[in-house]
Protein backbone atom coordinates (compact mmCIF):
# COMPACT_ATOMS: atom_id res chain seq x y z
CA UNK A 1 0.00 0.00 0.00
CA UNK A 2 1.11 3.49 -1.14
CA UNK A 3 2.05 5.24 1.93
CA UNK A 4 0.41 8.98 2.22
CA UNK A 5 3.15 11.55 2.40
CA UNK A 6 4.02 14.41 4.65
CA UNK A 7 2.00 16.95 4.05
CA UNK A 8 -0.85 14.78 3.15
CA UNK A 9 -0.71 13.97 6.60
CA UNK A 10 -0.47 17.19 8.24
CA UNK A 11 -3.42 18.49 6.01
CA UNK A 12 -5.39 15.64 7.93
CA UNK A 13 -3.82 16.75 10.82
CA UNK A 14 -5.46 20.14 10.42
CA UNK A 15 -8.83 19.50 9.21
CA UNK A 16 -9.34 17.21 11.94
CA UNK A 17 -8.41 19.03 14.77
CA UNK A 18 -10.31 22.08 13.13
CA UNK A 19 -13.52 19.81 13.14
CA UNK A 20 -13.13 18.94 16.50
CA UNK A 21 -12.38 22.55 17.51
CA UNK A 22 -15.84 23.12 15.52
CA UNK A 23 -17.60 20.78 17.74
CA UNK A 24 -17.33 22.52 21.22
CA UNK A 25 -16.08 25.54 20.35
CA UNK A 26 -18.17 29.28 20.59
CA UNK A 27 -16.67 30.30 17.54
CA UNK A 28 -17.30 27.03 15.66
CA UNK A 29 -18.76 28.97 12.15
CA UNK A 30 -15.11 30.16 12.08
CA UNK A 31 -13.64 26.89 11.58
CA UNK A 32 -14.76 26.44 8.02
CA UNK A 33 -13.72 29.57 6.59
CA UNK A 34 -10.12 29.03 8.43
CA UNK A 35 -9.92 25.68 6.89
CA UNK A 36 -11.24 26.67 3.59
CA UNK A 37 -8.78 29.75 3.50
CA UNK A 38 -5.64 27.67 4.57
CA UNK A 39 -6.92 24.85 1.57
CA UNK A 40 -6.95 27.59 -0.70
CA UNK A 41 -3.10 29.10 0.32
CA UNK A 42 -1.42 25.84 0.75
CA UNK A 43 -3.22 25.21 -3.19
CA UNK A 44 -1.70 28.44 -4.03
CA UNK A 45 1.45 28.98 -1.91
CA UNK A 46 3.43 27.04 -4.37
CA UNK A 47 3.54 30.29 -6.79
CA UNK A 48 5.45 32.98 -4.41
CA UNK A 49 6.97 32.86 -1.10
CA UNK A 50 5.03 35.87 -0.23
CA UNK A 51 1.92 33.31 -0.58
CA UNK A 52 3.61 30.74 1.49
CA UNK A 53 4.19 33.62 4.39
CA UNK A 54 0.60 34.22 4.32
CA UNK A 55 -0.33 30.46 4.89
CA UNK A 56 1.98 30.51 7.79
CA UNK A 57 -0.01 33.60 9.52
CA UNK A 58 -3.35 32.64 8.48
CA UNK A 59 -2.48 28.91 9.86
CA UNK A 60 -1.74 30.93 13.41
CA UNK A 61 -4.76 32.68 13.53
CA UNK A 62 -6.06 28.38 13.26
CA UNK A 63 -3.82 28.14 16.22
CA UNK A 64 -5.20 31.12 18.51
CA UNK A 65 -8.69 30.11 17.71
CA UNK A 66 -8.11 26.55 18.53
CA UNK A 67 -6.19 27.20 22.29
CA UNK A 68 -9.81 28.09 23.31
CA UNK A 69 -10.92 24.17 22.75
CA UNK A 70 -8.11 22.73 24.27
CA UNK A 71 -4.41 23.92 24.11
CA UNK A 72 -3.61 20.27 22.76
CA UNK A 73 -5.33 20.99 19.47
CA UNK A 74 -3.37 24.31 19.40
CA UNK A 75 0.07 22.41 19.68
CA UNK A 76 -1.13 19.72 16.69
CA UNK A 77 -2.59 22.65 14.49
CA UNK A 78 0.83 24.72 15.35
CA UNK A 79 3.01 21.59 14.19
CA UNK A 80 1.22 20.72 11.01
CA UNK A 81 1.40 24.60 10.00
CA UNK A 82 5.09 25.01 10.65
CA UNK A 83 5.52 21.36 8.75
CA UNK A 84 3.60 22.25 5.97
CA UNK A 85 5.64 25.93 5.80
CA UNK A 86 8.56 24.22 5.76
CA UNK A 87 7.81 21.82 2.58
CA UNK A 88 6.32 24.67 0.76
CA UNK A 89 10.10 25.93 1.34
CA UNK A 90 11.78 23.00 0.14
CA UNK A 91 13.77 22.54 3.38
CA UNK A 92 11.95 19.43 4.26
CA UNK A 93 13.57 16.70 3.12
CA UNK A 94 16.75 16.18 4.99
CA UNK A 95 17.69 14.30 8.25
CA UNK A 96 18.57 17.47 10.03
CA UNK A 97 15.39 19.06 8.98
CA UNK A 98 13.90 16.33 10.49
CA UNK A 99 15.69 16.52 13.62
CA UNK A 100 15.23 20.32 13.52
CA UNK A 101 11.25 20.25 13.45
CA UNK A 102 11.16 17.14 16.01
CA UNK A 103 13.18 19.69 18.19
CA UNK A 104 11.10 22.70 18.03
CA UNK A 105 7.76 20.73 18.62
CA UNK A 106 8.99 19.12 21.75
CA UNK A 107 9.88 22.92 22.89
CA UNK A 108 6.12 24.43 21.32
CA UNK A 109 5.18 21.07 23.56
CA UNK A 110 6.68 22.14 26.60
CA UNK A 111 5.79 25.83 26.25
CA UNK A 112 1.98 24.70 25.76
CA UNK A 113 2.26 22.28 29.19
CA UNK A 114 3.68 25.63 30.59
CA UNK A 115 1.10 28.45 29.59
CA UNK A 116 -1.72 25.43 30.17
CA UNK A 117 -0.34 24.88 33.72
CA UNK A 118 0.42 28.39 35.26
CA UNK A 119 -2.61 30.76 35.27
CA UNK A 120 -0.18 33.60 34.64
CA UNK A 121 0.94 34.88 30.97
CA UNK A 122 3.73 37.00 32.54
CA UNK A 123 6.52 33.43 33.64
CA UNK A 124 6.12 31.84 30.25
CA UNK A 125 6.79 34.84 28.68
CA UNK A 126 9.59 35.95 30.55
CA UNK A 127 11.00 32.14 30.20
CA UNK A 128 11.04 31.85 26.73
CA UNK A 129 12.06 35.53 25.83
CA UNK A 130 14.78 34.79 28.89
CA UNK A 131 16.14 31.53 27.25
CA UNK A 132 15.84 33.12 23.37
CA UNK A 133 17.81 36.02 24.12
CA UNK A 134 20.41 33.90 25.56
CA UNK A 135 20.49 31.37 22.94
CA UNK A 136 20.75 34.86 20.74
CA UNK A 137 23.41 36.10 22.42
CA UNK A 138 25.42 33.00 21.88
CA UNK A 139 24.96 32.37 18.62
CA UNK A 140 25.37 36.39 17.73
CA UNK A 141 29.52 35.81 19.74
CA UNK A 142 29.49 32.30 17.65
CA UNK A 143 29.21 34.18 14.58
CA UNK A 144 31.07 37.46 15.34
CA UNK A 145 33.83 34.52 16.46
CA UNK A 146 33.59 33.31 13.04
CA UNK A 147 34.01 36.21 11.31
CA UNK A 148 36.67 36.88 13.59
CA UNK A 149 38.57 33.22 13.48
CA UNK A 150 38.27 34.27 9.04
CA UNK A 151 38.77 37.74 9.14
CA UNK A 152 41.75 38.19 10.87
CA UNK A 153 44.87 38.33 9.24
CA UNK A 154 47.47 36.12 11.14
CA UNK A 155 50.73 37.27 10.81
CA UNK B 1 24.19 39.09 9.12
CA UNK B 2 20.87 40.24 6.77
CA UNK B 3 17.57 39.27 8.00
CA UNK B 4 15.50 38.43 5.07
CA UNK B 5 12.03 39.74 4.17
CA UNK B 6 10.40 36.49 5.25
CA UNK B 7 12.25 36.68 8.38
CA UNK B 8 11.14 40.38 8.89
CA UNK B 9 7.28 39.42 8.57
CA UNK B 10 7.30 36.63 10.79
CA UNK B 11 9.36 38.80 13.46
CA UNK B 12 6.52 41.77 13.25
CA UNK B 13 3.64 38.96 13.61
CA UNK B 14 5.61 37.78 16.49
CA UNK B 15 6.31 41.13 18.40
CA UNK B 16 2.52 42.27 17.33
CA UNK B 17 0.74 38.98 18.79
CA UNK B 18 3.24 39.20 22.22
CA UNK B 19 1.92 42.60 22.99
CA UNK B 20 -1.40 41.47 22.24
CA UNK B 21 -1.02 39.01 24.18
CA UNK B 22 0.34 40.86 27.14
CA UNK B 23 -2.36 44.06 26.57
CA UNK B 24 -5.05 41.54 26.39
CA UNK B 25 -3.76 38.39 28.79
CA UNK B 26 -4.50 36.38 26.23
CA UNK B 27 -2.96 32.22 26.50
CA UNK B 28 -3.90 31.54 22.97
CA UNK B 29 -2.11 35.08 21.51
CA UNK B 30 0.80 34.00 23.96
CA UNK B 31 1.26 30.42 22.54
CA UNK B 32 1.46 31.63 18.94
CA UNK B 33 3.36 34.32 18.72
CA UNK B 34 6.30 31.88 21.17
CA UNK B 35 5.79 29.62 18.12
CA UNK B 36 6.85 32.25 15.53
CA UNK B 37 9.87 32.84 17.65
CA UNK B 38 11.50 29.77 18.36
CA UNK B 39 10.90 28.82 15.06
CA UNK B 40 13.20 32.00 14.11
CA UNK B 41 15.11 30.66 17.04
CA UNK B 42 15.53 27.40 15.99
CA UNK B 43 16.23 28.64 11.83
CA UNK B 44 18.72 31.04 13.12
CA UNK B 45 20.77 28.16 15.13
CA UNK B 46 20.44 25.81 12.13
CA UNK B 47 21.94 29.01 9.52
CA UNK B 48 24.96 29.32 12.16
CA UNK B 49 25.99 25.78 11.95
CA UNK B 50 25.82 25.17 8.53
CA UNK B 51 27.21 28.28 7.67
CA UNK B 52 30.09 27.08 10.09
CA UNK B 53 30.47 24.16 7.65
CA UNK B 54 30.43 25.62 4.55
CA UNK B 55 33.45 28.37 5.85
CA UNK B 56 35.37 25.57 7.13
CA UNK B 57 35.25 24.14 3.83
CA UNK B 58 36.39 26.54 1.98
CA UNK B 59 40.24 25.66 0.73
CA UNK B 60 41.49 29.09 -2.22
CA UNK B 61 44.96 28.17 -4.06
CA UNK B 62 45.65 30.93 -6.17
CA UNK B 63 48.45 31.57 -8.57
CA UNK B 64 49.39 34.80 -11.10
CA UNK B 65 51.53 33.94 -13.89
CA UNK B 66 53.91 35.97 -12.68
CA UNK B 67 54.36 37.53 -9.56
CA UNK B 68 56.73 39.93 -10.76
CA UNK B 69 55.48 42.72 -12.84
CA UNK B 70 55.24 46.32 -14.29
CA UNK B 71 52.85 49.04 -13.74
CA UNK B 72 50.13 48.42 -16.50
CA UNK B 73 50.68 44.96 -17.70
CA UNK B 74 48.08 42.65 -17.18
CA UNK B 75 48.62 39.48 -15.44
CA UNK B 76 46.19 36.36 -15.27
CA UNK B 77 45.39 35.34 -11.96
CA UNK B 78 43.71 31.58 -11.72
CA UNK B 79 42.15 31.23 -8.10
CA UNK B 80 41.45 27.18 -7.57
CA UNK B 81 38.38 27.10 -4.92
CA UNK B 82 37.51 23.59 -3.29
CA UNK B 83 34.10 24.42 -1.32
CA UNK B 84 31.54 21.88 -0.18
CA UNK B 85 27.77 23.68 0.22
CA UNK B 86 25.55 22.34 2.93
CA UNK B 87 21.62 21.32 3.08
CA UNK B 88 19.43 24.14 2.55
CA UNK B 89 21.64 27.06 2.19
CA UNK B 90 23.49 28.00 -0.59
CA UNK B 91 27.02 29.69 -0.92
CA UNK B 92 28.92 32.31 -3.21
CA UNK B 93 32.46 33.42 -3.10
CA UNK B 94 33.72 36.63 -4.63
CA UNK B 95 37.57 37.39 -4.96
CA UNK B 96 38.64 40.30 -3.05
CA UNK B 97 40.55 42.29 -5.21
CA UNK B 98 43.20 44.55 -3.53
CA UNK B 99 42.80 48.20 -4.47
CA UNK B 100 45.52 49.24 -7.01
CA UNK B 101 44.43 46.60 -9.13
CA UNK B 102 41.87 46.56 -11.76
CA UNK B 103 40.24 43.46 -13.26
CA UNK B 104 39.99 43.32 -16.61
CA UNK B 105 38.10 40.68 -17.77
CA UNK B 106 36.97 36.79 -16.87
CA UNK B 107 34.78 35.99 -13.18
CA UNK B 108 35.92 36.78 -9.80
CA UNK B 109 32.69 35.34 -8.54
CA UNK B 110 31.00 31.30 -8.61
CA UNK B 111 27.49 31.07 -8.97
CA UNK B 112 25.43 30.36 -6.43
CA UNK B 113 26.40 26.67 -5.05
CA UNK B 114 23.81 23.90 -3.78
CA UNK B 115 24.54 21.02 -1.82
CA UNK B 116 28.02 18.78 -2.46
CA UNK B 117 31.06 19.28 -2.95
CA UNK B 118 32.33 22.08 -5.84
CA UNK B 119 36.26 22.39 -7.13
CA UNK B 120 35.97 25.68 -9.56
CA UNK B 121 38.59 27.88 -11.19
CA UNK B 122 38.13 31.73 -11.55
CA UNK B 123 40.19 33.31 -14.18
CA UNK B 124 40.80 36.70 -14.56
CA UNK B 125 43.30 39.43 -16.10
CA UNK B 126 44.25 42.02 -13.73
CA UNK B 127 46.45 44.98 -14.32
CA UNK B 128 48.04 47.03 -11.65
CA UNK B 129 47.77 50.95 -11.24
CA UNK B 130 50.12 51.47 -8.67
CA UNK B 131 53.60 49.93 -8.17
CA UNK B 132 55.05 48.18 -5.21
CA UNK B 133 54.00 45.01 -3.60
CA UNK B 134 50.55 44.17 -3.07
CA UNK B 135 48.98 41.17 -1.88
CA UNK B 136 45.94 39.28 -2.73
CA UNK B 137 43.73 39.84 0.20
CA UNK B 138 41.17 36.60 0.16
CA UNK B 139 37.26 36.48 -0.41
CA UNK B 140 34.12 37.01 0.60
CA UNK B 141 31.61 34.18 1.09
CA UNK B 142 28.18 34.78 0.94
CA UNK B 143 25.90 32.33 2.96
CA UNK B 144 22.17 32.67 2.84
CA UNK B 145 19.33 30.47 2.87
CA UNK B 146 15.42 31.60 3.00
CA UNK B 147 15.89 33.09 6.06
CA UNK B 148 19.37 35.01 6.42
CA UNK B 149 21.61 35.66 4.85
CA UNK B 150 25.82 36.52 6.34
CA UNK B 151 28.96 37.76 4.44
CA UNK B 152 31.91 36.09 5.74
CA UNK B 153 35.29 37.79 5.20
CA UNK B 154 37.97 35.31 4.19
CA UNK B 155 41.57 37.64 4.70
CA UNK B 156 43.30 34.87 7.01
CA UNK B 157 46.75 33.49 5.96
CA UNK B 158 45.42 30.23 4.24
CA UNK B 159 42.72 32.40 2.11
CA UNK B 160 45.40 35.14 0.98
CA UNK B 161 48.72 35.68 -0.89
CA UNK B 162 50.65 35.35 -3.39
CA UNK B 163 52.08 38.98 -2.97
CA UNK B 164 52.64 40.58 -6.64
CA UNK B 165 56.02 42.76 -7.36
CA UNK B 166 54.60 45.57 -9.55
CA UNK B 167 57.42 47.45 -10.85
CA UNK B 168 57.07 51.39 -11.87
CA UNK B 169 56.06 52.40 -15.91
CA UNK B 170 58.99 53.90 -16.76
CA UNK B 171 58.16 57.16 -17.14
CA UNK B 172 61.19 59.16 -17.63
CA UNK B 173 63.06 56.95 -19.85
CA UNK B 174 64.89 57.93 -22.42
CA UNK B 175 63.12 56.67 -26.04
CA UNK B 176 64.17 53.58 -27.75
CA UNK B 177 66.75 54.27 -30.22
CA UNK B 178 67.95 52.51 -33.10
CA UNK B 179 71.62 52.72 -33.43
CA UNK B 180 73.50 52.69 -36.62
CA UNK B 181 75.82 49.49 -36.10
CA UNK B 182 73.66 46.92 -36.23
CA UNK B 183 72.41 46.96 -33.06
CA UNK B 184 69.26 48.27 -31.29
CA UNK B 185 67.74 48.92 -27.66
CA UNK B 186 64.72 46.51 -26.65
CA UNK B 187 62.69 46.39 -23.99
CA UNK B 188 62.95 42.49 -23.64
CA UNK B 189 64.60 40.58 -21.12
CA UNK B 190 68.47 39.57 -22.81
CA UNK B 191 72.04 39.44 -21.20
CA UNK B 192 72.94 42.25 -23.40
CA UNK B 193 72.31 45.40 -22.35
CA UNK B 194 72.62 48.87 -23.54
CA UNK B 195 74.59 51.48 -21.64
CA UNK B 196 70.98 53.35 -21.38
CA UNK B 197 69.23 53.29 -18.08
CA UNK B 198 65.73 52.08 -18.73
CA UNK B 199 64.31 52.72 -15.03
CA UNK B 200 65.52 52.69 -11.53
CA UNK B 201 63.60 50.26 -9.06
CA UNK B 202 64.14 49.15 -5.42
CA UNK B 203 66.52 46.28 -5.28
CA UNK B 204 65.14 42.78 -5.03
CA UNK B 205 66.84 39.11 -3.89
CA UNK B 206 68.92 37.98 -6.12
CA UNK B 207 69.69 40.93 -8.24
CA UNK B 208 73.07 41.81 -9.22
CA UNK B 209 74.64 44.10 -6.84
CA UNK B 210 76.72 45.91 -9.61
CA UNK B 211 73.55 47.74 -10.93
CA UNK B 212 72.45 48.97 -7.52
CA UNK B 213 72.40 53.15 -7.98
CA UNK B 214 74.63 54.33 -4.97
CA UNK B 215 73.23 57.96 -5.16
CA UNK B 216 69.60 57.12 -4.81
CA UNK B 217 70.44 54.74 -2.23
CA UNK B 218 71.72 57.07 0.11
CA UNK B 219 69.11 60.06 -0.80
CA UNK B 220 66.49 57.37 -0.17
CA UNK B 221 67.89 54.99 2.14
CA UNK B 222 66.87 52.46 0.32
CA UNK B 223 68.66 50.04 -1.66
CA UNK B 224 67.70 51.03 -5.94
CA UNK B 225 68.84 49.33 -8.65
CA UNK B 226 69.57 50.53 -12.71
CA UNK B 227 67.63 48.51 -14.47
CA UNK B 228 69.29 48.93 -18.08
CA UNK B 229 67.89 48.31 -21.93
CA UNK B 230 68.66 45.51 -23.44
CA UNK B 231 70.81 45.78 -27.29
CA UNK B 232 69.52 42.97 -29.74
CA UNK B 233 71.33 43.11 -33.37
CA UNK B 234 69.64 43.43 -36.15
CA UNK B 235 69.71 40.06 -38.83
CA UNK B 236 68.89 39.50 -42.16
CA UNK B 237 66.28 37.92 -42.93
CA UNK B 238 66.43 35.49 -46.55
CA UNK B 239 62.95 35.41 -48.34
CA UNK B 240 62.72 32.32 -50.74
CA UNK B 241 60.21 32.29 -53.25
CA UNK B 242 59.41 29.13 -54.84
CA UNK B 243 57.49 28.53 -57.74
CA UNK B 244 54.44 26.78 -58.50
CA UNK B 245 54.19 22.93 -58.64
CA UNK B 246 51.60 23.28 -61.05
CA UNK B 247 53.62 25.90 -63.32
CA UNK B 248 56.29 25.15 -65.67
CA UNK B 249 59.66 26.49 -64.40
CA UNK B 250 63.56 26.71 -65.45
CA UNK B 251 64.63 23.42 -63.44
CA UNK B 252 68.48 24.67 -63.81
CA UNK B 253 67.65 28.31 -63.15
CA UNK B 254 65.51 27.16 -59.35
CA UNK B 255 68.90 24.67 -58.75
CA UNK B 256 71.07 28.09 -59.33
CA UNK B 257 69.01 29.99 -57.15
CA UNK B 258 68.76 27.22 -54.40
CA UNK B 259 73.03 27.25 -54.77
CA UNK B 260 72.73 30.94 -54.36
CA UNK B 261 70.88 30.84 -51.34
CA UNK B 262 73.17 28.48 -49.75
CA UNK B 263 75.80 30.52 -50.37
CA UNK B 264 74.51 33.82 -48.87
CA UNK B 265 73.36 31.92 -45.91
CA UNK B 266 76.86 30.45 -45.21
CA UNK B 267 78.34 33.37 -45.60
CA UNK B 268 75.96 35.10 -43.44
CA UNK B 269 76.23 32.77 -40.62
CA UNK B 270 80.31 32.84 -40.51
CA UNK B 271 80.11 36.77 -40.02
CA UNK B 272 78.97 35.68 -36.67
CA UNK B 273 75.59 36.74 -37.07
CA UNK B 274 72.31 35.13 -36.47
CA UNK B 275 69.27 34.96 -39.55
CA UNK B 276 66.11 34.15 -40.31
CA UNK B 277 65.03 32.50 -43.27
CA UNK B 278 61.10 32.59 -44.58
CA UNK B 279 60.42 30.23 -47.18
CA UNK B 280 57.12 31.40 -49.64
CA UNK B 281 55.47 30.40 -52.65
CA UNK B 282 53.77 33.22 -54.24
CA UNK B 283 51.77 34.81 -51.81
CA UNK B 284 51.46 31.47 -49.37
CA UNK B 285 53.98 31.29 -46.49
CA UNK B 286 55.52 27.49 -45.83
CA UNK B 287 57.99 28.10 -43.48
CA UNK B 288 59.65 30.42 -40.95
CA UNK B 289 62.62 30.17 -39.01
CA UNK B 290 63.91 33.36 -37.13
CA UNK B 291 67.01 34.29 -34.84
CA UNK B 292 68.91 31.11 -35.97
CA UNK B 293 72.64 30.79 -35.97
CA UNK B 294 73.33 26.89 -36.69
CA UNK B 295 74.57 26.08 -40.06
CA UNK B 296 73.66 22.60 -39.99
CA UNK B 297 69.42 23.54 -39.08
CA UNK B 298 69.99 26.13 -42.31
CA UNK B 299 71.54 23.12 -45.02
CA UNK B 300 68.71 20.76 -43.62
CA UNK B 301 65.97 23.01 -44.09
CA UNK B 302 67.43 24.16 -47.44
CA UNK B 303 67.64 20.34 -49.00
CA UNK B 304 64.41 19.26 -47.30
CA UNK B 305 61.89 22.48 -47.81
CA UNK B 306 63.43 24.42 -51.09
CA UNK B 307 61.11 22.21 -53.45
CA UNK B 308 58.48 23.86 -56.23
CA UNK B 309 54.96 23.89 -53.68
CA UNK B 310 51.34 24.08 -54.87
CA UNK B 311 50.03 27.83 -54.44
CA UNK B 312 46.88 27.67 -53.12
CA UNK B 313 46.20 31.51 -53.22
CA UNK B 314 47.20 33.84 -55.71
CA UNK B 315 46.88 37.77 -55.90
CA UNK B 316 45.89 38.19 -59.10
CA UNK B 317 43.22 40.39 -58.80
CA UNK B 318 44.29 42.05 -55.66
CA UNK B 319 45.66 45.66 -55.58
CA UNK B 320 45.97 48.07 -52.59
CA UNK B 321 43.76 51.08 -52.28
CA UNK B 322 46.43 53.70 -52.20
CA UNK B 323 47.24 52.41 -56.25
CA UNK B 324 43.04 51.99 -56.96
CA UNK B 325 43.11 56.15 -55.76
CA UNK B 326 46.14 57.31 -58.30
CA UNK B 327 44.13 55.09 -61.06
CA UNK B 328 41.58 57.25 -60.02
CA UNK B 329 43.13 59.88 -60.33
CA UNK B 330 44.73 59.62 -64.05
CA UNK B 331 41.62 58.16 -65.01
CA UNK B 332 39.73 61.39 -64.07
CA UNK B 333 42.40 63.66 -65.91
CA UNK B 334 42.11 61.32 -69.54
CA UNK B 335 38.22 61.52 -69.20
CA UNK B 336 38.61 65.24 -69.38
CA UNK B 337 41.28 65.05 -72.41
CA UNK B 338 39.17 61.88 -74.78
CA UNK B 339 36.73 62.56 -76.35
CA UNK B 340 36.02 58.99 -78.17
CA UNK B 341 32.22 57.48 -77.07
CA UNK B 342 34.15 54.02 -76.58
CA UNK B 343 37.48 55.18 -74.83
CA UNK B 344 34.98 57.31 -72.34
CA UNK B 345 32.57 54.31 -71.55
CA UNK B 346 35.64 51.86 -70.91
CA UNK B 347 37.23 54.74 -68.62
CA UNK B 348 33.80 55.20 -66.76
CA UNK B 349 33.28 51.28 -66.39
CA UNK B 350 36.72 51.00 -64.38
CA UNK B 351 35.71 53.74 -62.75
CA UNK B 352 32.68 51.63 -61.08
CA UNK B 353 34.68 48.93 -60.68
CA UNK B 354 37.38 50.99 -59.11
CA UNK B 355 34.87 52.31 -56.38
CA UNK B 356 33.41 49.35 -55.86
CA UNK B 357 36.58 48.06 -55.06
CA UNK B 358 37.65 50.61 -52.89
CA UNK B 359 34.33 50.46 -50.77
CA UNK B 360 34.92 46.80 -50.63
CA UNK B 361 37.16 46.35 -46.79
CA UNK B 362 38.91 43.16 -47.78
CA UNK B 363 42.28 42.88 -46.03
CA UNK B 364 45.46 41.47 -47.95
CA UNK B 365 46.12 38.62 -45.56
CA UNK B 366 49.70 37.78 -47.01
CA UNK B 367 50.65 41.52 -46.45
CA UNK B 368 49.28 40.87 -42.90
CA UNK B 369 51.58 38.34 -42.45
CA UNK B 370 54.30 39.73 -43.71
CA UNK B 371 54.03 42.67 -41.76
CA UNK B 372 53.93 40.89 -38.40
CA UNK B 373 56.86 38.91 -39.70
CA UNK B 374 58.89 42.01 -40.31
CA UNK B 375 57.81 43.74 -37.05
CA UNK B 376 58.56 40.48 -35.09
CA UNK B 377 62.08 39.99 -36.81
CA UNK B 378 63.33 43.26 -37.09
CA UNK B 379 65.14 42.63 -40.33
CA UNK B 380 68.65 45.35 -41.30
CA UNK B 381 67.94 43.79 -45.09
CA UNK B 382 66.05 41.52 -47.20
CA UNK B 383 67.16 39.04 -49.59
CA UNK B 384 64.56 38.00 -51.47
CA UNK B 385 65.61 34.59 -53.92
CA UNK B 386 62.64 34.43 -56.51
CA UNK B 387 62.43 33.31 -60.17
CA UNK B 388 59.51 36.26 -60.92
CA UNK B 389 57.97 33.68 -63.01
CA UNK B 390 54.11 34.32 -63.51
CA UNK B 391 52.44 37.11 -61.07
CA UNK B 392 54.77 38.77 -59.36
CA UNK B 393 52.33 40.87 -57.16
CA UNK B 394 53.20 39.28 -53.93
CA UNK B 395 56.72 40.90 -54.03
CA UNK B 396 54.78 43.79 -54.46
CA UNK B 397 53.35 43.67 -51.44
CA UNK B 398 56.69 42.40 -49.71
CA UNK B 399 58.31 45.85 -51.18
CA UNK B 400 55.55 48.05 -49.94
CA UNK B 401 55.82 46.51 -46.19
CA UNK B 402 59.75 46.39 -46.47
CA UNK B 403 59.14 50.42 -47.25
CA UNK B 404 57.02 50.96 -43.97
CA UNK B 405 59.44 49.15 -42.20
CA UNK B 406 62.47 51.08 -43.63
CA UNK B 407 64.81 48.08 -44.69
CA UNK B 408 66.56 47.74 -47.45
CA UNK B 409 65.38 45.38 -50.06
CA UNK B 410 67.36 42.87 -52.35
CA UNK B 411 65.44 41.08 -55.14
CA UNK B 412 68.02 38.71 -56.30
CA UNK B 413 66.49 36.70 -59.57
CA UNK B 414 68.15 34.38 -62.18
CA UNK B 415 70.66 36.01 -64.68
CA UNK B 416 68.36 36.69 -67.89
CA UNK B 417 65.93 37.74 -66.57
CA UNK B 418 64.21 40.65 -67.65
CA UNK B 419 64.66 43.55 -64.49
CA UNK B 420 62.18 45.82 -66.84
CA UNK B 421 59.10 44.04 -65.09
CA UNK B 422 60.57 44.55 -61.84
CA UNK B 423 61.41 48.19 -62.49
CA UNK B 424 58.15 49.46 -61.26
CA UNK B 425 59.08 47.73 -58.06
CA UNK B 426 62.15 48.66 -57.07
CA UNK B 427 61.21 52.75 -57.79
CA UNK B 428 59.09 51.96 -54.63
CA UNK B 429 61.61 49.99 -52.72
CA UNK B 430 63.32 52.28 -49.42
CA UNK B 431 66.93 51.15 -51.25
CA UNK B 432 65.33 48.49 -54.05
CA UNK B 433 68.23 46.87 -56.00
CA UNK B 434 67.19 44.29 -58.33
CA UNK B 435 70.49 42.32 -58.69
CA UNK B 436 71.54 38.99 -60.58
CA UNK B 437 72.20 35.55 -58.56
CA UNK B 438 75.68 34.92 -60.33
Amino acid sequence: MKRPSVDVIFLVLIIGAMLLTMRSSLIWFMSPLLIGGFLYLWHISERSSVLTLTMLLWGEISVAAAWYVLPWLSWIIQLSVVGLFLIRLNIFDTRQEHIFFIAIISVLAMITLLIDHVNNITIPVVLVIGVSLLVIVFTISYEFRLQKEYGDEKS
Amino acid sequence: MKVKRCTRAIITAFLLLLSSALILDNPGLLFVSLALWILIIFRYFLFISRTKSVTTSVQIVRAVDNIHTRQGISRTVTACLTITGEDGVRAVYAEVIPAGLQVEDGEIQTHSLPKGSHELTLNYRITPLIHGDLKFSGGLLTVQDAFFETEIALYCSSFTGPVLHIHPYPLFEKSRSNSKYGEFESYKILPQKSSCVKTYRKYLHSDDSRTIDWKLTAKYDTLYVREYNSLEKYSPIIIVDLPDLEQEFDEKKFSDLIRAVSGNVEKTLRGGSSLSLLIISGPNIIFSLFGEHDLVRFTTIISERLHPHTRLHHLYRSRTKSDIRKDLKKLSHMGDELREDNVILHLSRLNTIYHQHLLDSGINKFSLQISRVFSSVKPDEISLFSLCTGDISYIREIAVQARYGRVRLKVRTPEEKNFMRLNPLCEMFWDGIGERIV
